[in-house]
């Protein structure tokens, strides 16, 4: 870009030295500069790849480029006045410039070009003479020529065409190109020039530390300083001054930055710190100028200065003091510092308007630069700017305190939050502020332990007490990082361990690596350890308090063991007990009741032998009742959870334990009703079986009511020990494997999905594993491969598992509705019984009176004793039960014929299930393959 | 504590196996035989009041009936180290001692004129439990006081708790002839006993709710075959009783999920209300100061074994008819719920069962603790409870053998001389209907028809109507009014 206006400029001058009448005609001027501009784009562009802006095709070879660049550069000089004046002059300028066009380089800038002619054409018309050509070639000379050896071709391509050049000494400095200029100086200028050049210097040396000098000043709308035009001076000199200026430029944008930010509190302690590095810098750099300052040769700055805290460079500076200070000496002096200055202003531009994290961030991208200077340079101002961030994870890891005003922390609170989200919502990680220097996965690291230092504190409230020996070590270990005094035997080992934890460290070179990893990364690897050595003593402290003082597995046991029935003789007792109850509808049910009767439960049963301080938690629950509900749908058991319980079995959780206690009770009611049925049946056996009328009936509730068991008690066993023990068995081996509180909480949350997964209560819905991700933002390694198997469901698996749901409740709604039915019989034969027992007492009666025959006497009494005793006659009761048991067969043929259908279709749905589990329930179900065959 | 169950001992053998049931299960509790919780097991979480209660000064007393008609074997057990776990209430001794005389008809009329001291100490019993979901009857069915009188007791408890269920551990006589030895004291050469299993047979078809069927035949087969025990001696074989009975009460005494409650336990298991005769087989079996031969367990391995024939505590094959229900109680530490779920694959891949044709049957597995406090040898055991149509050969064996006395008329004086026999044998003739109509069951129930049976003549003709034996077949009803 800068190249382009530098160009533009050029062009423009150049233009008004060939056309004066430019000068005055704006038209013309416009016109020409266009045909100059299209004439340097279209023919000097084409080799200047990647730096003109307007770039065409690529695809000259060299040799015919430098061709048509002589013919345009003859055509140009040609058009000079030079070549009108002396045809000779124009000869010379011709084998010149083409000698040039063989340094390909140098011609490949348009602006060298531009400026080499815009230089010819004003020394052509001042001197006429060749000096201002070569004074003018010189710079671009050697810029283009980088290297020794081009420069070198240069002396001798100049050297030997004696004729315009007259060199006034024959000692070959070491420096070619100062050489080059010197010699190229006409004695006649050199004084003048000398006089000038001190001037310029000591300018220079005022616009190192920004200031304005005489000659030199800084034009605000050019972004520069500039060389007051008015100063005549040899292009050479020119040019270097120019080229000294942009270490002032850069100062100037240093201080600028540095002036902004360094006093200004609200920008927070790492811009402060990256400002008073570069402060510090900024001070290294004010003592080479008073160095330089030094050399120059006034008298009073001559007088007695000692170099000696210049150090190596204080040979340098005897040679030169002689002679004064030169800008070429100051050129060369200022390369080193013009590198830190560059970098360093580049650094403050990136920085500007970054503060904390994203700040070091920012810095620390230039350290991963492969040149060693660079890297060691930024390393240092690293060291500065990273000290109040390790001091922020010092107060963090070790107290749990976050001390930062200005949000430069990336981990930050919101003070919003109630204690029972502490955990997942209080504290959350600020992505842009994490250095770069430490990465995410440290940085969770991080978040991690402060937070489950404030969880202890706040949620368990526990004293860190114990803690306080980890704590104190870690705080010692950070003290040593602060000083960077790690031992660095263990580094080899923690940087594979970095790089397992995505920390970026700079792959280690050789053997050696460690040794040459910068300060920074020994610090990040430090600090990785370091945070492994709190994490490692925070975790275990969190999970002896979760584990050992507030019993989190006898909780999760509990829940499973009340919530999941099971304790089965307790749950089996409640039903008892709750039955007629809950047989209510919901509203007329009322909790104190049912609180009072689990208590009784709990007390009679083996519950009791549980501590208090679970049997304290269990509670009754009504669920919000919808018209038509019974108490059976309302009822829940509830545990209360308090603080750091909570965290882990959120309320969340908790409605999921709720769903599946509806689930499981709901089963266990139907099996409760079958079981009844079944005693009904077996009890009264031994008297019904006289009723040879109904027995065949009666025979096919049996057989229905078999199916129906069959169903129930398989399925209950499959979600008892395929389901729950097995999940069970998980959480338990995933809990024990848990280092830290996300993953326990995940650990639980996982046991849960699975039960409502497998146990068909709820396949989870893409709403219930957000929910989930969300509850665990950074799920580990183990659960992020646990939670790729329960990939989302598909749309299909939905349904299917809607179907099953739904399956499920027609045949639990077929089941109970059966047991009423078959109640009902029974409710009506035993009736018959009854009556048939009073008729055969009777009989039985009047036998023993030897009362064979009505007889008249007896006839009103036993007439009397019919209508008390509902004497019923025997063909009476055949009739009755031929009725019933035509009644009733239907009822059971309409019964088994649904509940046939809805358990085939059941069936149907299990069988394209992709999961194992549900095979093999399906399997269960249909063991000895009948259903299959039918 | 709800659902207890209170076990009523009978007869000889009926009172030797029940306190090798106590022996057994009071140590599987840490009882001692004083009754006092051993200080290892005060913190169990087992479920000691299904089966015990415990007296005032803490000490677990057995829910338990002890009642013979002759003093030799209560005075066994009141002299072994048990002799203060019983309540001494609780036990019952006729005082004339003179026993049942291994008749069926004595037993049951003792039992009848005893009746209310009997009914007094069941009612005591089991107004001393919350919730009583049933009784537990021990007994043989060939002699004379467990048969007689447990019949007897069988129709009582009928009528006076008829909500309750009832469970019997009925010892069936060895039928191999040449043998002379058997649970229970000398049951086997009672020369009457197939008139006593008879009239046994038919009480436990109507007034048992579910009877677990111990085969002495079986079980001198299996001390001989599988433990190679020569010559098997009583306290032998009742050592193997009483692990089957404690092993088939451990889902009721360490509750879990499931069938915690005797309902839950067999109702599975009887499909319909006749055919509540239930088979067992128990495996690794093992006899106090004998080493397994049974090295490996797993739960493959132990349900495989479950199914064998000669596993099987019954006499009756196996490898005809079929499996109405089967229900394997595994217990021991199982590593992996799955390995039940992988074993059940195995077995239906291998055919290795044969289910009944007309409704769906599966093998039940219920996991169970094993006592802490008794040392095993083996991981893994397992017990089998099984409905299995087999059972219909045990009937018709019953049958057979009774026909061959009676077609003698061969000694019927002893019954003659009681008073339901005085006039006339027709309980004779009930009993064997009942018992051959059950047989008939069980056979029709190997066939698909099973779904419509009970409306064929043959079952109508046993009908209400038919005169002669209404007094008979109503006697329970009548008796209880």
């Amino acid at each position: 870009m800068a190249e382009g206006v530098r160009v533009a400029a050029l062009l423009g001058e150049l233009v008004e030295r060939v056309v004066p009448a430019a000068k005055e005609d704006a038209a013309t001027r416009e016109e020409l500069l266009r045909y100059a501009a299209r004439l340097a784009g279209s023919r000097l562009g084409r080799n200047s790849r990647g730096r003109g802006k307007e770039q065409e095709s690529p695809n000259d070879d060299g040799q015919g480029a430098a061709a048509r660049l002589h013919d345009e550069v003859l055509r140009v000089v040609r058009r000079l006045d030079i070549a009108r004046r002396d045809p000779a002059v124009a000869e010379q300028c011709d084998e010149l410039i083409l000698m040039l066009l063989r340094k390909q380089s140098a011609l490949q800038r348009p602006d060298c070009i531009v400026k080499l002619l815009c230089d010819l054409s004003g020394t052509g018309a001042a001197q006429g003479s060749a000096d201002g050509l070569v004074t003018a070639l010189a710079p671009l000379l050697q810029k283009g020529a980088s290297g020794s050896s081009d420069a070198s071709a240069i002396e001798s391509l100049v050297k030997p065409s004696g004729r315009w050049i007259e060199p006034p000494t024959n000692s070959r400095a070491a420096d070619a190109a100062e050489n080059t200029t010197t010699t190229m100086t006409t004695t006649a200028n050199r004084a003048k020039a000398r006089d000038t050049e001190a001037l310029l210097v000591r300018d220079v040396l005022f616009v190192f530390q920004g200031i304005d000098g005489h000659l030199i000043k800084f034009s605000p709308e050019n972004d520069a300083y500039s060389l007051s035009p008015l100063v005549t001076l040899p292009k050479a000199q020119r040019k270097l001054a120019q080229k000294l200026c942009e270490l002032g430029w850069l100062f100037r944008r240093i201080s600028g930055y540095v002036n902004q930010t360094l006093h200004v509190d609200s920008l927070g302690l790492v811009s402060q710190s990256f400002s008073s590095a570069l402060q510090s810098e900024l001070t290294e750099y004010f003592r080479l100028i008073a160095i330089l300052e030094a050399q120059l040769p006034s008298p009073s700055t001559r007088s007695g200065r000692t170099d000696a805290d210049v150090g190596s460079s204080s040979s340098v500076s005897e040679t030169s003091r002689a002679a004064g200070l030169t800008l070429r000496q100051l050129f060369v002096w200022s390369q080193e510092p013009m590198r830190r200055l560059r970098l360093m202003a580049e650094m403050a531009d990136s920085a500007r308007g970054l503060y904390g994290g994203a700040l070091a961030s920012s810095i620390h991208m230039y350290s991963m630069h492969g040149d060693p200077f660079v890297s060691t340079f930024v390393d240092s101002i690293m060291q500065k700017v990273s000290a109040p961030i390790f001091e922020s994870i010092r107060l963090w890891v070790v107290h749990g305190e976050l001390a930062d005003a200005c949000g430069e922390f990336f981990v930050s609170d919101d003070l919003d939050v109630a204690n029972d989200r502490l955990w997942f919502d209080k504290y959350k990680m600020n992505a842009t502020m994490i250095p770069g220097f430490i990465g995410r996965s440290l940085a969770r690291k991080i978040l991690l332990i402060g937070k489950s230092i404030n969880f202890i504190r706040v949620c368990c409230r526990g004293s860190l007490e114990d803690h306080h020996d980890a704590a104190t070590e870690v705080g010692a270990d950070f003290a040593r990082l602060a000083t960077s005094e790690d031992a660095d035997g263990e580094d080899g080992a923690s940087q594979s361990q970095a790089r397992q934890n995505g920390v970026p460290v700079r792959p280690a070179q050789g053997a050696l690596g460690s040794a040459e990893d910068s300060m920074t990364d020994r610090r990040t690897l430090a600090l990785l350890r370091t945070v492994d050595r709190a994490a490692a003593a925070t975790n275990k402290r969190l999970r002896t308090i979760l584990f050992d003082q507030f019993h989190l597995l006898r909780h999760c046991r509990a829940l499973k063991q009340y919530l999941m029935l099971g304790q089965g003789d307790t749950i089996q007792y409640l039903m008892d007990l709750l039955g007629p109850q809950l047989e209510l509808p919901a509203s007329q049910v009322f909790r104190h009741a049912l609180v009072s009767q689990l208590e009784t439960a709990v007390r009679a049963t083996n519950a009791n032998l549980d501590s208090d301080d679970v049997l304290e938690r269990l509670d009754v629950r009504l669920m919000e009742a919808s018209p038509g509900d019974s108490g059976w749908d309302v009822f829940v058991l509830d545990y209360h959870l308090d603080m750091p319980l909570n965290c882990v079995i959120t309320a969340d959780a908790m409605g999921r334990y709720y769903e599946i206690f509806t689930f499981l009770w709901r089963l266990k009611r139907v099996e409760y009703s079958l079981a009844s049925a079944w005693k009904m049946e077996m009890t009264t056996e031994h008297v019904v079986r006289e009723l040879h009328g109904v027995r065949a009936t009666l025979h096919k509730f049996h057989v229905l009511r078999n199916e129906m068991v069959h169903f129930t008690s398989n399925l209950h066993s499959y979600i008892m020990f395929e389901v729950l023990e097995t999940s069970w068995d998980t959480l338990v081996k995933d809990l024990d494997a848990a280092v830290d509180l996300d993953q326990v909480v995940q650990a639980h949350d996982l046991y849960l999905a699975s039960i409502l997964d497998k146990a068909l209560i709820g396949l989870p819905s893409s709403d219930d594993q957000a929910a989930a991700a969300d509850a665990s933002p950074f799920p580990h390694a183990g659960a992020e491969s646990d939670a790729g198997d329960a990939s989302p469901a598909s749309p299909q698996a939905q349904a299917d598992g809607n179907a099953l749901r739904h399956g499920m409740q027609t045949l639990f709604d077929l089941i109970l509705r059966f047991c009423s039915v078959q109640r009902r019989l029974y409710n009506v034969v035993m009736d018959q019984v009854h009556r048939l027992k009073r008729t055969h007492f009777h009989m039985v009666e009047r036998t023993r009176n030897a009362k064979w025959a009505i007889d008249k006497d007896s006839a009103e009494a036993a007439k009397a004793a019919m209508e008390r005793d509902a004497f019923v006659d025997p063909a009476e009761i055949e009739d009755a039960q031929r009725k019933l048991a035509q009644e009733y067969d239907a009822n059971v043929r309409v019964l088994a014929r649904e509940y046939r259908e809805s358990l085939m279709a059941f069936l149907e749905c299990l069988k394209p299930a992709a999961s194992e589990n549900l095979k093999f329930l399906r399997f269960r179900l249909d063991f000895n393959q009948f259903y299959e065959s039918s | 504590m709800p659902r207890e169950i209170i076990t009523l001992q009978v007869g000889q053998c009926g009172n030797q196996i029940a306190s090798e049931f106590w022996k057994q299960i009071s140590a599987e509790h840490g009882i001692s035989p004083d009754g006092v919780l051993q200080p290892y097991a005060l913190n169990g979480t087992d479920r000691k009041d299904v089966f015990f209660y415990q007296a005032d000064d803490e000490h677990y007393i057995p829910r338990a009936i002890l009642m013979d008609l002759e003093p030799r074997v209560i005075n066994g057990i009141m002299n072994s180290p048990y002799r203060h776990l019983f309540n001494s209430e609780n036990i019952f001794v006729s005082k004339d001692g003179g026993g049942a005389g291994n008749n069926w008809a004595s037993g049951h009329a003792q039992g009848e004129k005893l009746h209310e001291e009997l009914m007094d100490m069941i009612d005591r019993e089991a107004d001393g439990s919350e919730s009583l979901e049933g009784f537990v009857l021990c007994h043989s069915i060939a002699g004379g006081t467990g048969s007689g009188m447990g019949s007897y007791l069988l129709e009582k408890l009928n009528d006076h708790f008829p909500k309750k269920l009832i469970q019997t551990y009925s010892v069936f006589p060895n039928q191999s002839h040449g043998e002379s030895s058997g649970v229970g004291v000398g049951t086997s050469d009672v020369v009457v006993q197939p008139y006593n299993s008879l009239l046994s047979l038919k009480r436990l078809a109507l007034n048992a709710d579910c009877v677990v069927v111990l085969d002495n035949t079986a079980l001198n087969r299996i001390a001989t075959e599988r433990l190679r025990i020569s010559n098997p001696s009583v306290s032998q074989l009742n050592s193997l009783v009483s692990t089957v009975m404690a092993a088939s009460t451990t889902t009721l005494r360490y509750p879990g999920y499931m069938n915690n409650d005797l309902i839950g336990l067999v109702a599975s298991l009887i499909p319909t209300p006749r055919c509540h005769f239930l088979m067992c087989g128990y495996t690794p079996l093992t006899l106090q100061s004998q080493t397994s031969a049974v090295r490996k367990t797993t739960v493959l391995d132990v349900m495989r074994r479950l199914l064998q024939a000669k596993n099987s505590m019954v006499s009756a094959s196996t490898r005809r008819g079929c499996y109405i229900s089967i229900l394997n109680i595994i217990q021991g530490d199982i590593d992996d719920p799955s390995q039940v779920h992988k074993s059940l694959q195995r077995i239906r891949e291998r055919k290795l069962v044969n289910f009944i044709p007309w409704g769906p049957a599966s093998i039940q597995v219920a996991l169970s603790r094993k006592s802490p406090y008794v040392e095993t040898q083996n991981k893994v055991s397992g017990m089998m409870l099984a409905n299995h149509t087999c059972m219909k050969e045990l009937f018709s064996r019953a049958i057979r053998s009774y026909d061959r006395l009676r077609k003698r008329n061969a000694f019927l004086e002893n019954y003659r001389q009681q008073p339901m026999f005085a006039d006339t044998l027709e309980e004779f003739d009930s009993a064997r209907e009942i018992v051959s109509s059950l047989a008939e069951e069980y056979h029709a129930s190997e066939s698909p028809d099973y779904v419509n049976w009970g409306q064929d003549p043959v079952a109508q003709q046993h009908g209400l109507t038919a005169p002669q034996d209404a007094e008979a077949k109503n006697q329970g009803l009548v008796g209880a009014l």
